[in-house]
Order: structure tokens, then sequence, then C-alpha cells
């Protein structure tokens, strides 16, 4: 009974953060009165140059979350399981850079982005973000769940921690990349304060997340739910991931 | 349901792909190309308006003229239809002669692809 109840709940959550997406959905469908894909058609045709923004988009997350995954993985097991001098200082380092907000460094990594000339390009929009402590941390935290004994058993086979990882540590911290890459891209996909500093003299490169507000209102709906399909099908992609048993074990409900 | 939606997203992510490749090649093929004659001050008269159109462009007293609106970084251009009066008597010169109705900076629609309707888009050149 009380596990209906709680499942009941849940939806009924989930259902709620719902509410505005089904509501842009549906107002996206309705076209002078009547169900229509003529906003869509408007859009995806009169108002082409829609597209380049939304790629530029698509491009920018990817690359970010790509990254970022990358580069936090090995990081995060590193200060996991390998024992360095200066780890719990250089993690309290990567904690308090975490904490920081982005408007904290937003003016560093300006004057540090004019000096290499990177302003204005779209390098500025990406390299800031594929650095992102937060992932490390979480990926840290991931690590941390699977047991010594499984590396130590994977340390008599090979010595290369890379391949340690690859091999032994990631089949179970899978999930927990994906829920992090699931993340880091909705995070960079949403950014809209970078674009317009980093960018502000090249409109052209600017990702979808600024230009959407200067949509037509007559296709304001076709461009809101174009612009959160990536998110539900970055959803399909690692729903797999995201559901398998070892996610259970990482976020401690088994 | 899952695959339903699993379905619809797939369909959805053809339609973008396909779009942004193709669709302002769909916009220019199911646009028809117009050219158009924008009324100057030479022609504006104090008595009014002495403009001499080709015949195809008058039907049942009115002419097509071309509005312009901004979307989305780029002007759309539709046909309106305004009522023109005409001087009696010229038809047979296969021209008319237009005495009101339009006004300076209104830009007619001389030759079209194909039969214009009222709110219709279409592409211009540009020149008047």
């Amino acid at each position: 009974m009380k596990t209906r109840v709680l499942k009941a709940f849940y939806a009924l959550l989930g259902a709620f953060f719902l509410l505005a997406s089904a509501a842009l959905i549906i107002k996206s469908l309705i076209y002078n009165g009547g169900p229509s894909l003529l906003e869509y058609w408007e859009l995806f045709t009169v108002d082409h140059a829609f597209f380049g923004y939304f790629w530029n988009s698509v491009f920018y997350s990817a690359a970010i979350t790509a990254v970022s995954i990358a580069i936090s993985l090995p990081l995060g097991f590193a200060f996991a399981k390998i024992r360095f001098k200066g780890s719990k200082a250089l993690f309290y380092a990567y904690l308090l850079a975490a904490l920081l907000p982005f408007q904290a460094t937003l003016l560093p990594n300006y004057i540090c982005l004019k000096s290499l000339n990177m302003l204005n390009t779209p390098l500025a929009l990406t390299l800031p973000m594929m650095f992102s402590p937060l992932a490390v941390f979480l990926d840290r935290q991931f690590a941390l769940s699977v047991p010594d004994e499984l590396i130590d058993s994977a340390r008599l086979e090979t010595s290369s921690a890379l391949r340690i990882l690859r091999h032994a540590v990631w089949p179970h911290i899978k999930p927990g990349a994906a829920a992090l890459a699931a993340l880091i891209f909705c995070e960079s996909w949403n950014t809209v304060e970078q674009a317009l500093i980093f960018a502000m003299d090249n409109p052209g490169i600017y990702p979808l997340s600024v230009r959407l507000s200067d949509l037509p209102e007559n296709v304001s709906g076709a461009g809101g739910a174009t612009y959160m399909f990536p998110i539900f099908a970055l959803f399909l992609i690692l729903r797999k991931p995201l559901e398998s048993p070892e996610s259970g074990e990482i976020w401690g409900t088994k | 349901m899952r695959k339903a939606a699993k379905a619809a997203i797939i369909i959805f992510g053809a339609a973008v792909i396909f779009f942004s490749l193709f669709g302002d090649m769909i916009y220019s093929a199911v646009t028809p190309d117009v050219s158009a004659y924008t009324v100057s001050a030479a022609v504006m008269t104090d008595g009014g308006l002495k403009l001499v159109l080709p015949k195809e462009c008058v039907r049942d007293g009115r002419v097509m003229i071309i509005e312009s609106y901004p979307a989305f970084e780029r002007t759309v251009y539709t046909a309106r239809s305004v009522e023109v009066l005409l001087r009696e008597g010229d038809s047979e010169s296969g021209k008319y002669l237009i005495e009101s109705g339009l006004k300076q900076g209104d830009r007619v629609v001389l030759t079209s692809e194909k039969e214009l309707r009222e709110g219709d888009r279409v592409e211009t050149d540009g020149h008047g």
C-alpha cells in the first residue's frame, strides 16, 4: 500500500513538472484554432534561420558533454582509488571551485579568453564549460562505490590505470556517467549568459537558447517544442544505462 | 506508450534533419516568384495617380500589391488585393491608366509564376 502511494506520488510529481512542456507541445499543434502542423511548417521553412542556431546548440552541448565526461571520468577515478601526494588538497580545491557560482568566474574567464584571442569564436562558448569541477566530484563519488577488491583483482591483470578504468570500473559507473552526461548536456543546452558575453560581437555563433525569444509569436510554440526535442532524444538514448540494475548500486537504492 | 514516444521522437528527429537541409529550398520551391513595380513619386501628381499598367496586372478593377513583414531573420512578402480606379476607354491599348487606389511606395505585381490569391506568399527580387 505504502509503495503504491509513493509510486502514485512520484508519478504526480513527474506529471506536474512536465505540465509546462506538455502545454507548449499542445500549443504548437494548434494553428488558427484547430489542430495543425502548420506552425512547424512555418518554422521549418519560412523561419529556416532557426536551424543555424539549433545546430550551434547541438554542436556546443555535444562537444561540452563528450569532453567533460572524457576528462572527469579518469580524474574522478584517480581521486577515488589512486593514492598520490596532494590528492586530498587537490580534491578540496576542486570542491571549492565547484561551489563557485558561474558569475564569480565570468570575468576571469572573459579576461583569459580575450588574452587568448578566443572571444567571439565557438571555443569561447565551449572551452570554459568543458572542465567542470562538479563532474569530477560526481565521478569520484561514483567510483567510490566500486569495491576495492575489484580494482585489486584488475591490478593482477594489468598495471595500466586507464585499462583498469575501462574494463573494471566503467561497467559499474556507466549509469552514473549517463546521468552526469544528461546533466551536463542540459546545463550547456540552456546556457545564455556565457554566449551573450563571450560572443557578443558574433551573433552568428549564438546557441538557440539566446535567439529563442526572438522567434515570431506565430511559431513560438513550435520553436519551444523543437528546442526541447534534443533533451527528450537524449533521454531516449540514455534510458538503458539509467535504468540498468547497476544504477541502484550507484544511487544507494540497493 | 514507450514505443509510441520513441517512434515520435525518431520521426521528429528525421523531420528536423530533413528540414534543416532542405527547408529553405522547399520554401523557395513553393513560393512563386513575382516581379513588381514600386509606385514612385514620378507618377504621383497633384491630381492623383498617373500610372500605366499592363492589362494582365488588373483583374476586375483590382491589382495585387506586395506587403512585407519581418519573420525570423528574413522578410516575408505576401500578396494583397487592392481596388483601383481605372480610366475608361483605354482597354484596347493593352494597358490601363490607374487614377487612384495606390500610393507612393506600393509595390504592384507585374508578373507572377502562378495566379495569386489574397494572402499568398511570394518571392520578389526586390527591384521595383
